[in-house]
């Protein structure tokens, strides 16, 4: 109980601290949001009831005061940009990149996991180099490289799947599904391609263990050692970076969403930024703290469950 | 439990792998048959669930023709999101080339930018100017039912000018002093001041009385009514089937405005079929042009490279005709837009057509000598060093500056670029004129008091800081000119002034240049942004 105590608790300094700064450079950085939402055009009636709607005219200190009375009270405030709530905006761009991270994270998981220990199987062999050849070309080129490549491919080429845009699944599973599999293909074959390594690795370790030579002393079969007990101790490290990936990639991937067009968290960031939405960021820097610190305690409760000796402290 | 893990494990990946076979299907299958499925369920009347979010976005995911079940729709391209759905809140142009076709006027305009009659049939302009007198059309009604009379221009009046004792929407309308319907079809205004402007402005939309919605579900009387609005992805706008004016009467069904920022995501979008008319550069434009049909015109933009007037060294009117002397613009017509652009020389383009002053062109021709020899008159004979200061979202300002950097060094003049965000140049820029030069397009209006009036001392965003009393008379005496030949012949001479002083460098009216489905006809260009969808059609 500690425990979360204790989590709960950073995690609230953090916020305070973070938002503190969000403020603070919001302050230093030139950048009207009034002149940035009407453009040049603007009639200067229009920009003064414009920045008196977003109440632009209170001082600093007493802006943030009621963005703080708002947050106990469960309201992030009204973004200037789209002048709506900025809880429904966040919730609308999290469908997007929720849906995008566990469809890469399935991916990652499908092609990854099998491939590493396949490896670790058959290391040495003459597939193996061939496979960490691609494995190393999929490492190395960055996500909006290989999205521009599935784009030109799949959509523009072969009319496949859409380039942009994304359906809800509510409206349209199958056009989910199909707005959703190049962006999440772009970010997973290399993700999947540092699973493969980390897999590989940890399973070749693993295979040296004394306990292994014991467990075929023993008489069990290959099958059996590899997926009762190499395996299973081989995914500990495999979980972090798993982790750490999901956290990644739900704090949105500013670039794969641009390429792909997707309003997703990662789009919000870029464009509360630009428009100097300050309610709309420090919504998601909330949403952003949040995230990584459930996704820590995900993986520390994963631990837990492949290997009982880990309990949470 | 070491069984359940291996049977979790199983199980999770034989479940991963019956949804990605399932979608493997799906992916197959819709492009040919299923498309209608997400075309038609797209429209779900703003329910703030189905609302996502971001800057630029999405189109539906069939890739196969637009006519669902009949229905014509046509899906365009925007570059930034709505600044209001509330027409008197919004001031960006991106924003009104879509809302004009759901809101309308007194007055419109057409495709050489002359005012003709919107809501109101006909008017009369007193003798001395100060008073108007609008006819209403009588057949009209509002998109959600209610018939417009003169009570709802009264409505509109009183809060543009600020008559119903708050305050002012907008300060054009402040010469207002009296607002009058003598029967439920006459409106008459009585101005304060002759301005020979004001007709113009009696194009902004006239809404209905009592209807406070506007900024969530706005209501017009234009041949289309608003549908939805997605943050971040589109706006949707369908047929007004009740519309007064049959030569007007939309021939599509639908228009779905996606809104993308990302030039190479609109031309993917292009080709991938889903969108079906865009707006591209030159040079996508030429890569698009077999499959596509482009067009292209000039459209009122003035690209300048502004010499901030009030800092050394471009306080000098030597300096400045020396830089004039030494700006090759077709380099950079050519380096830049392919060609497709209109050599300007003062701030007009010849799109404003009565207004345009035609014999400025040989003001300054290169004359790498001629700008040298100005130089030393005005002491910098050994050049100096200066920063253009581009708005980074610009690509095309910033390949304009690079070229510039080039012709400048010709004559010592040390340039360096620096690339601010859009929201600094803004505020540093625009508003409070902190910089040396920039570069930066100029959106075209179709008043000339509204172009040249941007060089007056009065005008509040002169980043120019250009300051000519001379120039200031001249605005003010053409403003009060209601004989439109010897207003023109003002405005000509404001030209003239601007381009003597060297003011500023005009570069170029960069083309719009449009790529749309080969069966999409009708596109039509105004002098400024109006997506006009009544005009469009699908050829059978």
């Amino acid at each position: 109980m500690m425990y979360y105590c204790r989590k709960a608790g950073g995690l609230l300094v953090t916020l305070a601290l973070v938002s503190l700064i969000t403020f603070g450079v919001f302050q230093i950085l030139p950048g009207n949001p009034a002149y940035i939402i009407l453009g040049v055009d603007a009639d200067p009636m229009q920009i003064e009831a414009l920045e008196q709607s977003m109440g632009l005219d209170k001082p600093l200190y007493q802006r943030y005061f009621s963005w703080i009375r708002g947050l106990f009270a469960g309201d992030l405030g009204t973004s200037f940009r789209y002048q709506q709530p900025v809880s429904q905006l966040i919730t609308s761009g999290l469908t997007v990149t929720g849906s995008l991270a566990v469809m890469t994270m399935l991916m990652t998981v499908l092609i990854g996991i099998p491939a590493g220990i396949w490896l670790a199987g058959h290391g040495g062999r003459k597939y193996s180099v061939g496979f960490s050849m691609l494995s190393q070309i999929s490492l190395s080129v960055p996500a909006f490289c290989m999205g521009i490549f599935l784009i030109n491919l799949f959509s523009v080429r072969l009319k496949w799947l859409p380039s942009i845009g994304y359906i809800s699944w509510a409206e349209d599973p199958a056009g989910c599904m199909r707005s959703l599999l190049l962006p999440s293909l772009s970010i997973a074959l290399g993700s999947s391609a540092v699973l493969i390594r980390y897999v590989k690795v940890s399973v070749t370790n693993q295979q040296k263990q004394d306990y292994v030579r014991t467990a075929y002393s023993k008489g069990l079969r290959k099958s059996k050692v590899m997926y009762r007990h190499v395996v299973r101790n081989s995914l500990i490290p495999v979980i972090t970076i798993l982790g750490m990936l999901t956290a990644d990639i739900l704090g949105g991937s500013i670039i794969t969403e641009n390429v792909f067009s997707l309003p997703g968290i990662g789009r919000l960031i870029s464009v509360s930024i630009s428009s100097r939405d300050l309610p709309l960021l420090q919504g998601l820097v909330l949403y952003l703290a949040v995230i990584v610190v459930l996704c820590n305690f995900a993986v520390d409760l994963v631990y837990s469950v492949v290997d009982p000796r880990i309990r949470l402290k | 439990m070491k069984k359940n893990l291996k049977n979790m494990l199983c199980i999770f990946m034989a479940v991963s792998m019956l949804i990605l076979a399932g979608c493997g299907n799906s992916a197959a299958g819709t492009g040919a048959s299923g498309s209608s499925a997400s075309g038609t369920s797209a429209v779900s009347a703003g329910s703030p669930e189905s609302q996502k979010t971001g800057e630029e976005s999405t189109a539906p995911a069939q890739t196969a023709g637009t006519e669902n079940q009949g229905e014509k729709v046509v899906r365009i391209n925007v570059g930034s999101e709505p600044d209001s759905l509330d027409p008197w809140m919004s001031a960006a142009t991106d924003t009104e080339a879509i809302f004009m076709n759901v809101f309308e006027g007194l007055v419109r305009f057409d495709e050489a930018g002359s005012i003709i009659p919107g809501l109101a049939e006909s008017w009369d302009i007193s003798n001395d100017s100060l008073t108007y007198t609008f006819h209403l059309r009588k057949n009209v009604t509002f998109h959600n039912g209610s018939p417009m009379t003169s009570e709802d221009v009264i409505y509109t009046y009183e809060n543009l000018s600020g008559l119903n004792g708050e305050k002012a929407i907008s300060s054009k309308f402040s010469s207002i002093t009296n607002l009058e319907a003598p029967d439920d079809y006459t409106v008459v205004m009585t101005l304060s001041d002759v301005n020979a402007a004001f007709l113009q402005f009696n194009k902004i939309a006239v809404l209905p009385k009592g209807y406070e919605e506007q900024a969530v579900a706005p209501v017009g009387t234009g041949p289309f009514r608003f549908v939805e609005y997605v943050p971040g992805q589109k706006v949707v706008l369908e047929k007004n089937t009740e519309y007064y004016d049959e030569s007007r009467m939309p021939m599509i069904d639908k228009a779905e405005i996606y809104i993308m920022t990302d030039e190479s995501a609109v031309v993917t979008a292009l080709q991938s079929g889903q969108l079906d008319i865009a707006g591209v550069s030159a040079e996508n434009a030429e890569i698009l042009s077999g499959e596509f049909d482009i067009y292209n015109s000039p459209q009122n933009m003035v690209q300048i490279f502004a010499l901030n007037n009030s800092v050394k060294p471009f306080d000098n009117v030597k300096v400045r005709q020396a830089i004039s002397y030494v700006i090759d613009k077709q380099q950079v017509i050519d380096g830049v837009f392919g060609g497709y652009a209109t050599e300007l020389y003062s701030n007009f383009s010849p799109v404003m057509g009565t207004y345009y002053n035609d014999q400025l062109a040989d003001t300054y021709t290169v004359d790498i000598e001629k700008a040298k020899e100005l130089l030393t008159e005005a002491g910098y004979g050994d050049g100096f060093s200066m920063t253009i200061t581009v708005p980074a979202n610009y690509q095309k300002h910033i390949d304009t500056a690079q070229i510039i950097v080039e012709q400048l060094k010709q004559v010592n003049i040390t340039a360096e670029i620096q690339l601010i965000e859009w929201a600094a140049w803004l505020e540093d820029v625009y508003t409070n004129a902190q910089y040396q030069t920039t570069i930066v397009g100029l959106t075209g209006k179709l008043d000339p008091n509204d172009v040249l009036g941007r060089y007056t001392t009065t005008y509040a965003k002169n980043f120019f800081k250009y300051a000519n009393p001379a120039y200031d008379g001249l605005i003010e005496k053409a403003i009060k000119e209601t004989d439109e030949t010897v207003r023109a012949e003002y405005y000509k001479e404001c030209q003239k002034i601007l381009t003597e002083d060297a003011a500023a460098v005009w570069i170029c009216d960069p083309n719009l240049t449009v790529a749309s489905r080969k069966d999409l006809k009708g596109y039509t260009f105004y002098p400024v942004g109006f997506m006009d969808f009544s005009k469009m059609y699908y050829e059978d």
